[in-house]
């Protein structure tokens, strides 16, 4: 049975580098890993900082991540040294290979429940929000699809951030001028939607340029829908 | 769909009757469509390859709009509406009924009298009035 | 003083006339008449137009215009249609199939909706849960559509309301980029 591996806030580098020993590793010790891109996973290796922002969530999959570094007061099983050790990452999964294998093949859903998750709490985990700035500043998303109801959670502030981006490609700058929402959180839901594979990345050179965004943006909707939100008791 | 063996008892006959009578007998009349008043064409008859279904839902829609202008000038219920065009006209007639409401659709080329399109819808109206109860 | 248009669409019995009727200051002129259309258990049908309005403080009017749900009134769909800032697509979750229903204003309103910002309604959820929003999001995916999709009842004032601000939001969008 294939095993999904996916990462968490890593730098482009530790990504590109934790895919490559996945593969190197699925043909020399035969492991069942596979890099995944996108949700469901079986488990993930996570960038300190979205551990530590989010100790309570990541206690709940203990066993199932894989932190790179090691953390004050983390068990040392689920840790990397970093930069990372190729044979340390190996051991891991085959670890995880083994203990995973026994818990899906023992049962149906309630055993695959924990498992199975995470799929779904991962994606919607709160990343570090530097990393997720720096590693997406310049780039700029479209929805692909609308978010599912539960990735929304009703919270007006993500809906507004949606609304827009369904119907623009975006950057974090335009995302935070259009909605009022500071930068970060507009960082944050992105990676959570980027992470639940409902963008498209749309190249920077053929849209309209930064400053458009953030000259136009007030005085047009201090006008009509401003008015219009007022009558309506918004 | 229409179901039209819920509507009175004949008038679906009479009412196929009068419009083919009304593109035979007078001048200029290419179609007639006879619908009730949500649209649904109950007869018609034609010169050409017009639509029934499409020219009833017009109708309806034209009636409806018109009932309402009617009523918000206070001038009573909606009779009838003429729409005049570069080549023809339309009429749109309805029928007083108090089972079924109904719309008269006439639609006429430049050979037609208006005077004499409207003294006929006005025949049928009656007709149809009276008919199937 | 200026004017302009919202337009709300969907089948027949989604709550058209009722969405107008929850945000409209006026009494909405109805021109819905008796049904004789037997697959659909309601008493009467808009054949012609709603019509609401919203009368703004800065002196601006927004006009509500509702459509017929029926596909043989779609010749007023495209004329109801014209210079709409926003669209409205109420479905009924409760029909037969009301992924077809969706798929029917998408196609009507094709043309409009390469530019025309819109929001998808979807009443009686709660009680006929089989079609899911999601179904609804890859309906729309499948045509390369975004559209941001609610649920919604639109007997509440406030579902109404949430409706109205999320097409506003995507209009705030198009105007603040100079969309087409």
């Amino acid at each position: 049975m294939e095993l999904r591996l996916g990462t968490i806030n890593l730098e482009p580098k530790d990504l590109a580098y934790v895919r490559a020993l996945v593969r190197l590793f699925a043909h020399t010790e035969k492991l069942s890993w596979s890099f995944a891109d996108a949700a469901p996973y079986h488990a993930v290796v996570a960038d300190p900082g979205a551990r530590a922002a989010n100790p309570g969530f990541f206690a709940a999959f203990e066993g199932l991540v894989l932190t790179l570094g090691h953390l004050p007061g983390q068990s040392a099983a689920d840790t990397v040294a970093y930069p990372i050790r190729a044979n340390q990452f190996r051991d891991w999964l085959k670890l995880r290979q083994d203990s995973l294998r026994e818990l899906l093949h023992r049962s149906d859903t309630p055993a695959m429940q924990p498992v199975m998750e995470i799929a779904q709490v991962v994606s919607t985990a709160a990343p570090s929000p530097a990393l997720v700035k720096t590693s997406q500043a310049g780039r700029r998303y479209k929805l692909r699809r609308w978010p599912p109801a539960d990735l929304l959670r009703g919270d007006s502030g993500a809906m507004r951030m949606a609304t827009f981006m369904s119907r623009n490609a975006l950057s974090m700058a335009q995302l935070a001028a259009l909605t009022g929402q500071p930068e970060d959180t507009c960082a944050s839901f992105v990676a959570v939607l980027h992470a639940a594979n409902l963008l498209v990345e749309v190249v920077a050179a053929e849209l309209a340029p930064e400053t458009a965004v953030a000259e136009q943006a007030a005085p047009v909707r201090r006008g009509l829908m401003a008015s219009l939100r007022r009558h309506l008791g918004i | 769909m229409i179901d039209i063996q819920n509507m009175p008892a004949g008038l679906p006959g009479v009412a196929q009757r009068a419009a083919a009578a009304c593109l035979a007998e007078v001048a200029g009349v290419t179609a007639v469509v006879i619908a009730t008043v949500d649209g649904f064409d109950m007869a018609s008859a034609f010169r050409g390859n017009q639509d029934a279904a499409r020219i009833a839902a017009m109708a309806s829609s034209i009636s409806a709009i018109s009932s309402m202008v009617a009523v918000e000038a206070g001038l009573g219920s909606f009779k009838s509406v003429t729409i005049g065009t570069d080549a023809g006209f339309a009429i749109v007639q309805a029928v007083p009924r108090q089972d079924v409401e109904l719309v008269i659709h006439v639609i006429a080329d430049g050979d037609a009298i208006l005077a004499q399109a409207m003294h006929r819808v006005g025949v049928i109206a009656k007709l149809l009035a009276g008919a199937g109860a | 003083m200026k004017e302009y248009k919202l337009l709300i669409t969907g089948t027949m019995g989604a709550g058209k006339t009722t969405a107008i009727r929850a945000i409209s200051d006026i009494e909405p002129i109805v021109t819905d008449v008796v049904n004789h259309d037997s697959s659909v258990a309601k008493a009467r049908t808009t054949v012609g137009l709603d019509y609401g309005m919203l009368s703004l403080d800065n002196g601006d009017r927004i006009r509500l215009f509702g459509t017929p749900g029926q596909a043989r009134f779609d010749f007023l769909w495209e004329i109801l249609a014209r210079k709409a800032l926003g669209l409205v697509i109420l479905i009924d979750n409760s029909r037969p199939d009301p992924l077809a229903d969706l798929a029917m204003f998408l196609d009507g309103f094709a043309s409009q909706l390469a530019r025309l910002p819109c929001v998808v309604g979807v009443g009686r959820l709660d009680t006929h849960p089989a079609t899911t929003l999601d179904h609804y999001a890859d309906a729309l995916e499948a045509r390369g559509m975004v559209f941001p999709i609610l649920t919604v009842d639109v007997r509440q004032r406030a579902d109404v309301v949430s409706l109205i601000d999320t097409l506003l939001g995507q209009i705030e969008a198009g105007m603040a980029l100079d969309l087409p």
